[in-house]
C-alpha cells in the first residue's frame, strides 16, 4: 500500500504494509536509527517523534496513520555534531545524558514544548516529560537542562 | 494480520465501510489502545478503518449540551476552555491519561469504545449525563452512557456503528465538580481508583444534586446511587459525608491484584470522596460568605 509522508521535511512516498508501525517505517525503510524501541507499547517514550508538532509514540502509531503528516525524528533536530540545537547542548552541559538511549525522545519532546511555552515552570517541564522513562540520570539533571535553557534566554 | 488499511475522509464512509466490513474490520482513532492490543495478539483485523483524520469528528461546540466529537484527542480536551469550565472533571481526568504522546493521539470515543474498567474518562462522563451518538449508513441512535459501557472491553456498539459525538451536561450555577485518582504515579499509570464528583447546593446551602462516579474499583466503571441519596439535602456534615462514603464502600467491587488489594482500593476510594466532599462544603461556605 502506498503511503505519502514527509519526514524531515522530505516527502516520500512508500511501499508499506498496514500493520507496519513508524518506528519500523522510520528505524527499518528509512534508516533512521536514532529513534529507539523502548517498551514498544507506549509506556516508556524512547519512541517519541514529533507528527505535525505533538510527541507522539511511533511505537503504536501505525506509519499509514500519519499519511500526509510531517514527521520530525531526533535526525531532523541536528544533522551533525557541530549542529547541535540549544536542547541538546543544554542537555550535555547539565548532565543530562548518561546511557544516552532515552535521550533522543527526551529531546524531542523538550524541542515541543520549547516551542508551545518558551518559558515553561519546572511543574510544566516535568508534566511534559511524563511519558518519557530515564533509568540512568533520574531525571534531575533532564529537568535542569530543560530550566537552565529557559534561564539563558532571560 | 492486517492486510488492508482504509483512510476514511467523512463519516459517510466510514459508515459505508462498516456496512461492508463489520466486524472484520477494527476502527482505529488515535491507535493508543488498538495497537497494543494487535501487537499483544488480543485482537485480530484483516483491515483497520482510520478515522483520526475526519474533520466532522472532531471539536468541541456549546448550544444546550457540550458536544464533543468522538475524534477529539486528550490533549485538545484537557486544554479546552469550554470543558474545564463546563465539564471540569473531564479536563482533569484527560490531562492524565498516559503522558503528553497518548494525550495527542488517544481520543475520548476510543477510550470509551475500549471501556476499560480504569477508563479515567468514563467517571467524568457519568456524572455529566454523557449521551453517546452512533452513526450508521443513514441513521443514528443515542445511548446514555451508563447504558452503553457493557462490561470490561464490551460495550453496546453494533458492527456497523461508529461512536460519533458525546454530549454532556453543562455544570449548573452554584456547583462544584472533581476528578480524583490515586496511582503510583500521576501519569502513565493504570488508576487504582478513580472517583469523580459533582454536587449542586441549593440557595440555603443544601445539596439539591448529587453525582458519583468511580472507575477501577469494579467490572465496569459506575455511578454510586445509595451514596448519592444520602447527600441530597444535606449540608456535608461529617455524619452524611461518613454515611456515603460508606455507601460507596459497600458498592465498590474492587480487584485484589498485584497493583492493590481490594482492602486498600476501598479504603482509598472513600477516602477521596470524604476529601472532595469536605473541599466542596469549604469552597460553598466561602462563596457563601463573599
Amino acid at each position: 500500500m502506498k503511503l505519502f509522508i514527509n519526514v524531515n521535511n522530505t516527502d516520500l512516498a512508500l511501499e508499506i504494509g498496514a500493520e507496519v508501525t513508524l518506528l519500523d517505517l522510520l528505524r527499518e525503510n528509512l534508516g533512521l536509527t536514532g529513534t529507539k524501541e523502548g517498551c514498544a507499547e507506549g509506556e516508556c517514550g524512547a519512541c517519541t517523534v514529533l507528527r505535525d508538532g505533538d510527541p507522539i509514540d511511533s511505537c503504536i502509531v501505525a506509519a499509514h496513520a500519519c499519511t500526509g503528516a510531517k514527521i520530525t525524528t531526533i535526525e531532523g533536530i541536528a544533522d551533525s555534531a557541530e549542529n547541535l540545537s540549544a536542547i541538546q547542548r543544554s542537555l550535555i552541559d547539565s548532565g543530562g545524558i548518561q546511557c544516552g538511549f532515552c535521550t533522543p525522545g527526551f529531546i524531542m519532546v523538550l524541542t515541543a514544548l520549547q516551542r508551545e511555552n518558551r518559558a515553561p515552570s519546572e511543574d510544566d517541564i516535568r508534566l511534559a516529560l511524563a511519558g518519557n522513562i530515564c533509568r540512568c540520570t533520574g531525571y534531575e539533571q533532564i529537568v535542569d537542562a530543560a530550566k537552565n535553557l529557559v534561564m539563558s534566554r532571560q | 494480520m492486517t492486510r488492508f488499511f482504509i483512510s476514511n475522509r467523512s463519516l459517510d464512509e466510514v459508515t459505508t465501510n462498516l456496512s461492508k466490513y463489520g466486524n472484520s474490520c477494527v476502527i482505529l482513532a488515535g491507535g493508543t489502545d488498538v495497537m497494543i492490543q494487535i501487537s499483544r495478539g488480543e485482537i485480530k483485523t484483516d483491515r483497520f478503518l482510520h478515522v483520526e483524520n475526519i474533520a466532522s469528528l472532531k471539536g468541541i461546540t456549546i448550544d444546550d449540551r457540550i458536544r464533543i466529537g468522538a475524534v477529539t484527542n486528550h490533549k485538545t480536551i484537557a486544554q479546552s476552555e469550554l470543558i474545564k469550565q463546563f465539564i471540569p472533571s473531564l479536563a482533569m481526568a484527560s490531562a492524565t491519561i498516559g503522558g503528553w504522546q497518548t494525550q495527542a493521539a488517544g481520543t475520548l470515543g476510543g477510550n470509551i469504545c475500549n471501556a476499560s474498567p480504569a477508563a479515567d474518562t468514563l467517571p467524568a462522563l457519568l456524572v455529566a449525563n454523557a449521551v453517546v451518538s452512533l452513526g450508521s449508513l443513514g441513521k443514528v441512535r443515542k445511548v446514555r452512557i451508563e447504558d452503553f459501557i457493557l462490561s470490561r472491553r464490551k460495550t453496546q456498539r453494533l458492527e456497523d456503528e461508529i461512536v460519533t459525538e458525546i454530549s454532556l451536561e453543562s455544570l449548573p450555577e452554584n456547583s462544584f465538580e472533581r476528578y480524583c485518582k490515586v496511582g503510583p504515579r500521576s501519569s502513565m499509570e493504570v488508576a487504582l481508583s478513580g472517583i469523580a464528583v459533582r454536587i449542586t447546593f441549593n440557595s440555603l446551602g443544601d445539596v439539591s444534586n448529587a453525582a458519583i462516579a468511580v472507575c477501577a474499583v469494579g467490572p465496569k466503571p459506575f455511578r454510586s446511587r445509595s451514596a448519592e441519596t444520602e447527600l441530597i439535602g444535606s449540608r456535608l456534615n461529617d455524619e452524611d459525608i461518613s454515611n456515603a462514603a460508606s455507601k460507596l464502600s459497600d458498592e465498590v467491587q474492587p480487584l485484589d491484584d498485584f497493583r492493590a488489594s481490594a482492602r486498600y482500593r476501598k479504603l482509598v476510594t472513600q477516602s477521596m470522596l470524604k476529601r472532595i466532599l469536605e473541599d466542596f462544603k469549604y469552597q460553598q461556605k466561602l462563596k457563601a460568605t463573599q
